[in-house]
């Protein structure tokens, strides 16, 4: 198992967001995750990745039990993310963002070195056209669209080759065919053995591309199961009564 | 019919970057300054005879900036990262104080100079700790900055002047090169220099990133409470070479040394176009804000204007460039 976690436990304050999650997922793999509006997903894919510290439970990386404290801590170790939010900082350009904590500078003096503004943008260009846009690397990301800042955060993602990388809703802004795009990316991704914890309110788009899917309900989850051999509709109907908190009346 | 297009687009391409090229350099800071520059300077020349003269340029109006020029380049580093910096003043004076004492008591010059900025770097770093690490709003930080510096300029000094012996120091402020004062000198340095490593380096990539959105910069990796310390110690050590220069100019160091400066510098800093809400700016935007600051302050001396008028200047300009910015700014967000 490239990520394994069991038992996470995080409150903020009085609340108790996550209540003792365990999961795992393989490399090559796409975990699917759903669950409502404040169920704790987007909580626990930034306890994966560093953002914040679990309160109880382990997560094991590679069978190697780890204690990210800082971001760049968990990115060092080839975990990815692309936050619900974009985090981008929109007075600076895609390359800017994507490079963003790790600049490439050329001929460096031991710490000092200028930044190789060619060099990062011409990688911006390629990877942006391997998300099948083009939009401008050196405008400004407040001026692009909602469908290319994500397409930006995206990019950040995969610059750097991760090993698991952690998508929060990545389609939320997409238009249709950038929906298809994205979705065969991970794909290429998994045939690439990156693994993957996708995060989407679209069941169908889930159900495509993911091996396995699970279902959080007030931190907890409550349903786990392997897409193969199930219909669309089957899987979906399942998800809708887990989510509502119904039993599956033993249809399986 | 395919090379014509090809060399019909070709030629926009070039024309076009023609166009963004010779922007470039206005990018940012806006027509609405470079007007006003323009209609100030021949309103002062029509009412002054002496305006427009080569002691004026030289004395009245570069000599004269170079204190608050020299805290405007660091203001606008803190200002483009998202902070502020009111202590720069009580800074400088604290300072000028400092490389008074280590000058007469026998240090090199050099080490005088040394000193003073050190004294500006740590209390840079302390502004940086507390709004970093402690997460206090910066206005508040650099105003509780400024009245404990200058409270304890006050109390190591009597209150009293320190005169200069040094003639090194002397003849920095009196002393041409090329015709140009050597402190203008030492004013065009600073931009000169922030004006370079800005563009080029991680420093500059992350003032822009810490101002834009520093949730983002840290989750990116970027130790941002780290780079704080960096942007509010630059800050410092500029307002402690500021300080060294009034020394220079008056040839003595008092606890009272450039207060209310504050104000002419942050002015300069807005006027030239760098956000109140981070992220953008640029220095030479602050070289701009700075110049028509300065010519306002000495066009009003040389008509004889009294002081008080100044200062309702500078307020006056001081929220006129908050409103065109704000008035910009909303004007976009609707486009
Ligand atoms: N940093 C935080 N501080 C306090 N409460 C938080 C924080 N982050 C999330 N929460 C709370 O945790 C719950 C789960 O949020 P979240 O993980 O964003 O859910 P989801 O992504 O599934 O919609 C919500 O009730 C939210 O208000
Ligand atoms: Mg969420």
């Amino acid at each position: 198992m490239i990520l394994e976690i069991n038992d996470i436990t995080k409150s903020f304050g009085a609340v108790d967001v996550l209540k003792g999650v365990s999961m795992s997922v393989d490399s090559a793999q796409c975990y699917g995750l759903v669950g409502d509006n404040g169920a704790g997903k987007s909580t626990l894919l930034k306890v994966l990745s560093g953002v914040h510290h679990p309160d109880s439970g382990e997560i094991r990386l590679e069978d190697r039990v780890v204690d990210f404290n800082a971001e760049i801590g968990a990115r060092l170790a080839g975990i990815e993310m692309i936050f619900q939010d974009l985090a981008l900082c929109d007075d600076l350009d895609a390359t800017a963002n994507i490079f963003m904590g790790r600049e490439q500078r050329k001929s460096t003096v031991g710490r000092f070195g200028f930044l190789d503004h060619e060099g990062m943008k011409k990688q911006t260009e390629e990877v942006l056209a391997s998300l099948g846009t083009d939009l401008p690397a050196d405008q400004r990301v407040r001026t692009l669209s909602g469908g290319q800042r994500q397409l930006v955060a995206v990019a950040r993602a995969l610059e750097f080759q991760p090993k698991l990388l952690l998508m929060d809703e990545p389609t939320a802004a997409l238009s249709v065919d950038k929906v298809g795009v994205l979705l065969e990316l991970i794909e290429r991704l998994k045939a690439r053995g990156v693994a993957i914890i996708l995060v989407s309110h679209r069941f169908t788009d889930l159900i495509q591309v993911c091996d396995k899917v699970g279902v959080l309900v007030h931190g907890k989850i409550v349903d786990e199961f392997e897409v193969a051999g199930h219909s669309v509709d089957n899987l979906t109907t399942r998800i809708v009564r887990r989510m509502s908190g119904l039993d599956l009346d033993g249809e399986e | 019919m395919t090379t014509q297009n090809v060399s019909a687009n070709g030629r926009t391409a070039i024309g076009q970057q023609l166009v963004r090229w010779g922007r470039r350099p206005f990018h940012d800071i806006g027509g609405g300054l470079l007007i006003a520059l323009v209609i100030e300077i021949i309103v002062f020349w029509s009412l002054s005879p002496n305006f427009l003269t080569f002691n004026n340029i030289t004395d009245g109006i570069g000599r004269g900036m170079v204190v608050i020029g020299i805290m405007a380049v660091g203001q606008t580093i803190v200002i483009i990262a998202g902070g502020f910096d009111l202590s720069v003043g009580a800074v400088s004076a604290a300072a000028a104080i400092t490389a008074a004492s280590l000058s007469n008591s026998g240090a090199p010059f050099l080490v005088a100079v040394l000193g003073a900025m050190g004294v500006g770097l740590g209390v840079g770093i302390v502004n940086g700790l507390i709004t970093g690490y402690g997460r206090i709003n910066p206005l508040i930080t650099t105003l509780g900055m400024l009245s404990i510096v200058r409270g304890l300029a006050q109390l190591l000094t009597g209150g009293r002047e320190k005169v200069i012996d040094s003639r090194t120091f002397l003849d920095l402020g009196i002393n041409d090169t090329f015709g140009i004062p050597n402190i203008v000198w030492i004013l065009f340095a600073c931009f000169a220099f922030f004006g370079f490593l800005i563009p080029r380096t991680k420093f500059g990539r992350y003032v822009y990133a810490i101002g834009s959105n520093d949730r983002a910069a840290r989750l990116a990796g970027v130790r941002i409470n780290r780079w704080r310390l960096v942007i509010y110690g630059a800050s410092g050590m500029l307002a402690g070479l500021a300080g060294v220069v009034t020394t220079v100019r008056l040839g003595t160091a008092a606890p009272n040394f450039n207060t209310g400066s504050e104000l002419a510098v942050i002015t300069a800093v807005i006027l030239g176009g760098t956000s109140l809400q981070g992220g953008k700016g640029r220095l030479l935007g602050t070289f701009f804000g700075l110049l028509f600051i300065q010519i306002l302050r000495n066009g009003l001396v040389l008509l004889s204007v009294r002081s008080f008028w100044q200062l309702i200047a500078i307020g006056t300009s001081l929220i006129a460039a908050v409103l065109y910015d704000e008035w910009r700014r909303t004007g976009l967000t609707r486009g």
